[in-house]
């Protein structure tokens, strides 16, 4: 195999490899890389800041799994920092996994060991099985939740007084893995209500014209969107810390990319100039 | 450095190392192991969940609180399970007919007015906009819209003027291929990440 041939198959191990050790350096000495804030998820943030402590409650729809990993994890954690730096009591649900409120829970639990008090600050009202009917059917009727993930009756929660459709919410925000067409036929567009959604990274290209169109009024995506999102607020934390490593690693895919077309093109060369002979 | 001495941590780590060391080295009984377990955990939390939500929303509200219209979705909920039985797998088709309609009922009226009517509404963009900016990103917007539309046209002849637009519908549509790739390598580098994260910081204690 000649060096143009093997620009073409480099080995998956040494790739990996490669990504590993250039990934790890910058989280062990971050580099401090520059970056930008979206309008989208700067768009998020400005509705919190506008949020009313003292009477304001958000909904958050935990709607994502540990397989998504951190990319998932991130934007919902930025958010709810946010909501508590603010005094903003929220709400969570989950209508597209079964994992959500297990997700939920890993939040909370940081939430009460900082001394924040359960069902008066925040709740969490599990799963709700049923998808597009079940967010249709909690939208119209929040208390179709008869008991949280603790067992307490959702009518008695602090948190939920004076909750009973959807439209008491001041804002509602989903989070999952995927994106939430659901949630806006069923309740953005019928409803009305302020709705933004955090996804990983791959979904956002496909949720732009949501927001250019107004039905989602921010858009979070992944960890670039929770480390700016963490600028905003302040507060550097996961995201910030990590965007040094995905930048280089976005640099050592280029690399290979580039690597990967010069052997294709010259390869192509080659061939030509061995059938003109 | 202070390495985690939770046991939970060191037992993460391991199934983080397990799953890497397929495509590190190969198929191996330490991968087989990690995958199982996982698989398992998500099957039987799933499982757990399912219960809890037939109890909660199910069999409690009949019980305690004699909420007797639910025995309707519980019965056709059992009837799903009659297609394991020949002889009266028919019934299963009822709770399949009805979660068919009620499935398509809330959809075709929600998408039609949500993905459609308003998108189209949406792509009817002011001209000229408030900034010469706006005006161009405008331009670009509707000329985009009309271009890809215009490839996805198959019922005219492609003659030279359409088929110069249709040309650029394509182009169009493998930038957007183009970004969305971008977006899986970032959210694929993102996991990646937070399983590094959960080495160097939750188990090493690096960072």
């Amino acid at each position: 195999m000649n060096l143009i041939d093997k620009l073409q198959n480099v080995d998956t191990r040494i790739i990996y490899i490669v990504l590993l050790i250039t990934l790890s350096i910058p989280l062990l000495h971050p580099i401090g890389i520059p970056m930008q804030i979206n309008p989208m998820t700067r768009a998020v943030y400005d509705i919190v800041e506008g949020l009313d402590p003292e009477k304001d409650i958000v909904l958050l729809s935990m709607d994502y799994m540990p397989g998504a990993g951190l990319d998932a994890e991130v934007c919902p954690i930025a958010v709810v920092e946010h909501l508590m730096e603010r005094g903003i009591k929220w709400v969570a649900i989950s209508f597209g996994t079964t994992d959500g409120p297990m997700m939920t829970n890993r939040i909370i639990t940081d939430l009460e060991r900082r001394g924040y008090k359960y069902g008066e600050d925040f709740a969490n009202l599990g799963y709700m099985a049923g998808g597009e009917n079940a967010i249709r059917l909690f939208a119209l009727d929040c208390l179709s939740v008869p008991t949280d993930v603790r067992g307490n009756r959702t009518s008695d929660l602090p948190v939920m007084q004076g909750i009973r459709t959807i439209k008491d919410f001041a804002f509602v925000m989903q989070f999952s893995a995927s994106t939430p067409e659901a949630w806006i036929r069923q309740v953005v567009d019928p409803m009305g209500i302020a709705f933004a959604t955090g996804t990983v990274t791959v979904c956002v290209p496909s949720l732009v014209p949501y927001y250019n169109s107004g039905q989602l009024k921010g858009v979070m995506g992944g960890v670039s969107s929770a480390a700016q999102y963490e600028i905003l607020c302040n507060k550097p934390g996961r995201g910030a810390s990590m965007m040094d490593a995905q930048s280089m690693g976005h640099l050592i895919i280029i690399f290979f990319i580039v690597l990967g077309n010069i052997g294709y093109f010259l390869s192509k060369r080659t061939k030509e100039n061995l059938a003109a002979k | 450095m202070q390495i985690s001495t939770n046991i939970w941590q060191w037992i993460s780590v391991a199934c983080i190392f397990g799953m890497w060391s397929l495509p590190l080295y190969k198929d191996n009984p330490f991968y087989r192991v990690c995958q199982n377990i996982f698989v398992g955990s998500c099957a039987g939390h799933a499982i757990g969940i399912a219960v809890g939500n037939m109890v909660k929303y199910g069999f409690q509200p009949v019980i305690q609180q004699s909420q007797l219209h639910l025995i309707i979705p519980i019965v056709l909920g059992i009837l799903l399970y009659a297609r394991f039985f020949p002889s009266v797998a028919w019934l299963s088709r009822w709770s399949v007919a009805f979660l068919v309609g009620v499935g398509v009922g809330q959809a075709i009226y929600s998408s039609l007015r949500s993905q459609v009517i308003n998108q189209a509404v949406a792509a009817m963009t002011k001209f000229p906009g408030e900034t010469l900016g706006t005006t161009v990103n405008n331009l670009i917007s509707i000329i985009g819209l009309l271009a890809v539309l215009t490839y996805f046209l198959f019922t005219i002849p492609q003659t030279r003027f359409v088929k110069g637009f249709s040309q650029l519908g394509r182009w169009l549509m493998m930038v957007t291929f183009g970004v969305g790739f971008g977006n899986v390598v970032s959210g694929r580098l993102s996991v990646l990440l937070g399983e590094l994260l959960k080495i160097f910081q939750d188990w090493l204690g690096l960072i």
